[in-house]
């Protein structure tokens, strides 16, 4: 990278860090002298930058507000607020430090032996324990800006990774005439191209070609967290969150290095190799001044030339294998040798190096450095294929892919071709090969951009022998396999002496792998590690089950797709708001509270008429031979013997028996109904009705016209009135009586009327098609004028069914409540052969309820007599009997028919007597409450039957 | 309000955007129709087909309905239905065929059998004129209309999603919707959605059409493509 103007500073624990362009948050610190960039999460030890890659936790840091940022990768942004995690009173100097020198009392799973006696100790601990682990902290007092979008994409070819393989993918894919999306998680495609040797002009010509193809559509800067079933891809740019679905997806997601095992393997100063090319040529910054190579493969001698090359003094290359010549004239060699030991109080000082099959006793030489670079044989980055289906086996030393599923392809180092022109050939046989899967033409002779241009190459081949892990674990070691969780090798080891021998069992004891990283830096060593404790081979070990994420994902950016927030609106809904309703959010529906006076709407339909929409009522037909025996069958009462013309009140049961849903049944014909369900049901009552009907196998049709028709209730002692002149159904007190239905015109509109009584009125409810509900109800409206019809909302209606003594599923129910307890015992007909609920309502009935859903009144001088806004706060409160919390207040008004407090509320059975009394407990307050019987308002039914 | 003596009027659920957006209105057919708006006409239009009939054909012989109908019976296609009642014919799903008429009409449905229904009660036809709410986007070309909505469709399917004679039930800013092209070459893709959130899905077509230059058309531009109002 070149020099670019320096970005304006941000801040880093008090202090002004300015950037150059392009940098990460880490870059700049280190370039400014930070060399300690967090505190291990048990052990508090400092921790330096390692594969400046985002896959390691060292990096982490809290950037404005937000904890767990990973500092390598991230952009410096002028103004930035970065802050340390997990260390006080500074990074340089913790206190928790002390942790590390008492790590023989603190060993893997101490928690579930130690402090468990006396028992008194273990809730005094537990604590202490949770506070000072962990990384970063969120401050729940936030509020989270919730501005993630979702983006849906659909592709013949998804290509993940844009390094050499996967460019000569996408390439040929959309060579072929494919549509092909290619992401890629760093700001430039490349790969480690972008930190190879060379000037890059070849990668940028590559770039050019690739990108002036038509179909293709590159995402950088964007992260695969995830492949699903069905070949879906998620993955995310910035708070975006990328829905991808493909035919073909094809893996190019490259491959890794590893820290080698060695005591203090974790010091700040100790790097991968990649790690260093990129800090140096992708951030402008080198990580050292005398570095020591270690290696097992050839890339150790390529990287200690570039590291030569950059400017950094070499003072040893290391190499585990011993068939490498001992002098190249520029640094020593030692072959046959490993890193035994890392030494520094909070940076690295010096290596000792030793045999590679000694167990740390026999020393060669100690090197005085402050960099090592760990060139260790690369692993495939495979989270996302192993998520997808595919397997992996260790043979020869390194880990190869065995197997990938149907629809799913694998390139370049993650398939084990670390050749760069190997690589690029694989990654164009791959996307033939998956377009030729689609149907397209050929493309196996495609010749991509890359091959004819000269890029770097920083993986020199990979001539192989894999550095042997070491001998067993000694007591003063502290190599560790796992940072996240500051596990070592000796950790594991004890982990398997005390059984834990399988690699998942020993994942969860040691929760190795179950860091930030996700067994990105760790996961194949702890395999290694379990084969070598075990004495098994490591292909019987096996790895852990990857499960997405792969890399963190934030929950925001999870939650884009459920920040759509559709709105329902009546077909009425611009008539309320012509006439000024007041706004009620019933789940997605618009639906109107009042228009300004609930309790003038009340006194209207108790004296004249009044008209409310209840469009939103569920509405489901239900047509065929077998319609009946469905409804008997879901439905706690009968229905084979409603007549035509007739309806009934419905109760639906769970199949524990808990009240779920109510509604009205009317019956039109032999074999057809017409069924209403509450607001919020609607949908779950249509499905719960397809699922039994498909079940049981019933000849039955079952449609859901929710959307399809309006719904209106004409209400009061006028409402005849109101309806006889528009309607060409005779709707006489003895032609139509209560609990009646007719299906007919009214105003020349197509309706079905139900004589109902949800709010203790004559009334009719009729249902027409949304497209003639405006037209319907401005003549409902114009007739009722001269009669002082009202329209009224949901706040009225609420009033006016509770002086009924009518239930409200769902608020004056729960998810334990059954008709039994709720006094509906009289619908439920246990004759029945079979229906949902039935045996566990027979259990409940040979037991007795224990809880009564009753009326009450309150009596308490205390209260003023009329309504207040803060009425409906009373709804939730606790029942009180001598003082103890024995039920809860479900519905309470103060009603303007009555002018007096009711309610209703669940009390135990022995209060639930008429006469009996309890408290109502409403903040300080315990309001004297006495059981009436319901309902409150014309107990009779007079008036709904008139 | 207004108080009027008139025979009922249907209306769509857009009437109200329709009137405050300047929409010349004619009566056909039982229907109060925004014909067409004084704003210039783009090249990607948006067109209220509400009032357009639909009906649904639900039951255990679907399948073999849908044999006749379908050359290849799986569900996401469409075909033309040709005669007295033109429309489109949706394989919805194994159980539920989906008429969209192309003509509107006031009556006729009541008794309305596809070509080659048999006589049958295991057949069920369910009028959802009003149950759903209905758009045609009209390109110039459909990579236009595939442009506009890329990228906002849940979809869970191939792209070929808008390729002649397909359909998809797919979701839209969290809305499920059904998705139709007729098997012809015409730019014309069709929406449809439950008649509750057609207002909420049409705002949110407007919004993301605005960078695409969609404007809103009457019933008088749907002639030319294969639709008469």
């Amino acid at each position: 990278m070149s020099e670019g103007p320096r970005l304006s500073v941000f801040t880093f624990e008090g202090r002004e860090i300015a950037a150059l362009a392009g940098q990460s948050i880490a870059a700049a610190l280190y370039a400014a002298g930070v060399r300690v960039f967090s505190r291990s999460f048990k052990y508090h030890r400092p921790r330096g930058l390692l594969c400046v890659a985002g896959d390691c936790p060292n990096c982490l840091m809290r950037v404005d507000g937000v904890p767990n940022v990973r500092t390598c990768i991230e952009p410096v942004r002028g103004g930035q607020t970065v802050e340390r995690q997990n260390a006080w009173p500074s990074l340089d100097f913790d206190i928790l430090r002390t942790f590390d020198r008492l790590d023989r009392f603190l060993p893997v799973g101490f928690y579930y032996r130690q402090f468990h006696k006396p028992r008194w100790l273990w809730p005094l601990v537990e604590p202490l324990i949770r506070r000072v682990a962990g990384l970063g902290r969120i401050d729940v007092h936030a509020t989270p800006d919730v501005d993630s979008e979702v983006t849906f994409l659909s592709a013949d070819v998804c290509v993940i990774g844009g390094g050499p393989a996967g460019l000569a993918a996408a390439q040929t894919a959309a060579h072929a005439g494919a549509q092909v999306v290619l992401i890629d998680r760093q700001p430039r495609l490349g790969g480690h191209l972008l930190f190879a040797d060379g000037d890059g002009a070849g990668l940028e010509k590559s770039l050019a070609a690739i990108g002036k193809l038509p179909g293709l559509q590159t995402l950088t800067d964007a992260f695969a967290f995830g492949i699903y079933e069905g070949n879906l891809v998620g993955a995310f740019q910035g708070h975006r969150l990328l829905k991808i679905r493909a035919a073909q997806i094809v893996v190019c997601t490259g491959a890794r290095q590893r820290p080698f095992l060695f005591h203090n393997n974790d010091l700040p100063g100790i790097f991968l190799g990649d790690g260093v090319l990129r800090l140096a040529r992708c951030h402008g910054v080198l990580a050292g001044q005398r570095a020591v190579v270690a290696t097992d493969n050839d890339e150790g001698a390529s990287l200690a030339r570039q590291l030569d090359e950059l400017g950094i003094e070499v003072v040893g290359l290391v190499d585990s294998r011993r068939d490498v010549p001992a002098d190249n004239g520029r640094w020593p060699v030692f072959p046959g040798s490993r890193i035994v030991a890392a030494r520094g109080s909070k940076r690295l000082r010096r290596v000792k190096i030793g045999p590679v099959e000694d167990d740390g006793t026999v020393l060669r030489s100690t090197l005085a450095c402050d960099l090592l670079c760990l060139a260790s044989l690369r692993v495939p980055a495979h989270e996302l294929l192993l998520q997808a289906g595919a397997r992996f086996v260790r043979a020869d030393g390194e880990w190869r892919l065995d197997k990938t599923p149907a629809g799913l392809f694998a390139a370049g180092s993650v398939a084990g071709t670390a050749e760069l022109d190997g690589a690029i050939l694989e990654g164009r046989d791959a996307g033939a090969r998956a377009t030729a899967a689609l149907g397209f033409p050929s493309a196996a002779d495609f010749r991509p951009a890359l091959l004819d241009e000269t890029l770097g190459e920083p993986h020199a081949g990979q001539r192989r022998a894999a550095a042997p892990l070491g001998p067993p674990a000694d007591k003063n070691r502290k190599a560790f396999v796992c940072l996240c969780d500051d596990m070592t090798d000796k950790d594991l080891y004890r982990a398997v002496e005390e059984g834990f021998d399988h690699i998942e069992t020993l994942k969860r004891y040691a929760t190795v792998g179950m860091g930030p990283c996700q067994g990105k830096v760790c996961g194949l060593t702890s395999s290694e590690v379990c084969a070598r404790a075990t004495g098994r081979d490591v292909n019987a070990v096996g790895v852990t089950t990857s499960r997405p994420p792969a890399v963190p994902v934030e929950l925001r950016v999870l939650a884009a797709e459920r920040r759509h927030q559709p709105v329902r609106r009546t077909p009425l809904h611009h008539w309320h708001e012509a006439t000024g309703a007041r706004w009620l959010d019933a789940g997605a529906w618009k639906r109107p509270e009042s228009y300004g006076d609930p309790a003038g709407e009340v006194r209207a339909v108790r004296s004249q008429v009044g008209l409310i929409d209840v469009s939103t009522l569920g509405k489901i037909e239900v047509r065929g031979p077998q319609a009946v025996e469905l409804l008997e069958r879901v439905y706690v009462n009968t229905f084979a013997d409603l007549k035509i013309g007739r309806t009934r009140y419905g109760l639906i049961c769970t199949e524990e028996g808990i009240l779920w849903d109510d509604g009205a049944v009317a019956r039109l014909g032999p074999d057809r109904f017409y069924l209403t369900a509450t607001t919020g049901n609607a949908e779950a009552v249509y499905r719960w009705l397809l699922m039994w009907r498909d079940t049981w196998r019933l000849d039955v049709a079952v449609q859901n016209q929710t959307a399809a028709l309006a719904a209106m209730n004409l209400a009061g002692p006028l409402a005849r009135d109101v309806l006889a002149p528009l309607s060409d159904i005779d709707i006489g007190a003895g032609a139509f009586p209560y609990l009646g239905c007719r299906e007919g015109r009214v105003a020349g509109t197509p309706c079905l009327l139900m004589r109902l009584g949800f709010v203790g009125e004559l009334g009719y409810e009729i249902h027409c098609p949304s497209a003639l509900a405006w037209s319907l109800w401005q003549r409902l409206y114009e007739a009722g004028s001269p009669y002082g019809l009202r329209p009224f909302g949901v706040e009225a209606q609420r009033m006016l069914r509770l002086e009924k003594g009518h239930i409200i599923v769902g608020q004056d129910t729960d998810a334990l409540s059954t008709p039994l307890e709720a006094g509906l015992e009289g619908l439920v007909k246990f004759a029945k052969p079979a229906f949902h609920g039935k045996e566990p309502l027979l259990f409940l009935r040979r037991r007795g309820a224990r809880m009564a859903l009753v009326g009450f009144q309150l009596a308490d001088e205390r209260l003023p007599l009329e309504a207040r806004d803060w009425m409906t706060g009373w709804e939730g409160c606790q029942v009180v009997e001598n003082g103890m919390p024995v039920g809860r207040v479900t519905s309470f008004r103060f009603s303007p028919t009555l002018n007096q407090y009711i309610g209703l509320g669940w009390v135990p059975v022995h209060c639930a007597d008429e006469g009996s009394r309890f408290h109502v407990r409403w903040n300080n307050l315990d309001a004297a409450a006495e059981v009436v019987p319901t309902p409150f308002y014309d107990p009779a039914g007079l008036r709904l039957r008139s | 309000m207004k108080m009027t003596d008139e025979a009922p009027l249907a209306r769509s659920p857009l009437h109200v955007w329709q009137e405050a957006h300047g929409a010349r209105f004619g009566e056909r057919h039982g229907w109060r129709l925004a014909e067409s708006f004084a704003a210039q006409r783009s090249d990607l239009l948006l067109v209220d087909v509400t009032p357009f009939a639909k009906l649904a054909f639900t039951g255990y012989e679907i399948l073999d309905l849908s044999h006749t109908h379908f050359p290849d019976p799986q569900p996401g296609r469409v075909v033309a239905v040709s005669g007295a009642k033109p429309g489109w014919l949706c394989h919805q799903s194994d159980e539920q065929l989906l008429f969209l008429s192309t003509r509107l009409e006031a009556e006729g449905f009541a008794s309305f059998r596809l070509p080659g229904q048999p006589e049958h009660k295991r057949i069920t036809t369910w009028d959802m004129t009003s149950a759903y709410a209905g758009f045609l986007l009209i390109g110039s070309d459909v990579s236009d209309v595939a442009r506009l909505l890329g990228g906002h469709l849940n979809l869970g399917s191939s792209p070929s999603i808008l390729s002649p004679g397909s359909c998809v039930e797919t979701g839209f800013y969290g809305v499920p919707c059904l998705l139709a092209r007729a098997p012809d070459d015409r730019p014309v893709v069709g929406m449809w959605v439950a008649w509750d959130v057609a207002e909420y899905v049409w705002d949110r077509l407007l919004q993301i059409g605005a960078a695409h230059g969609l404007a809103a058309a009457g019933g008088d531009v749907l002639r030319e493509f294969g639709w008469q109002a």
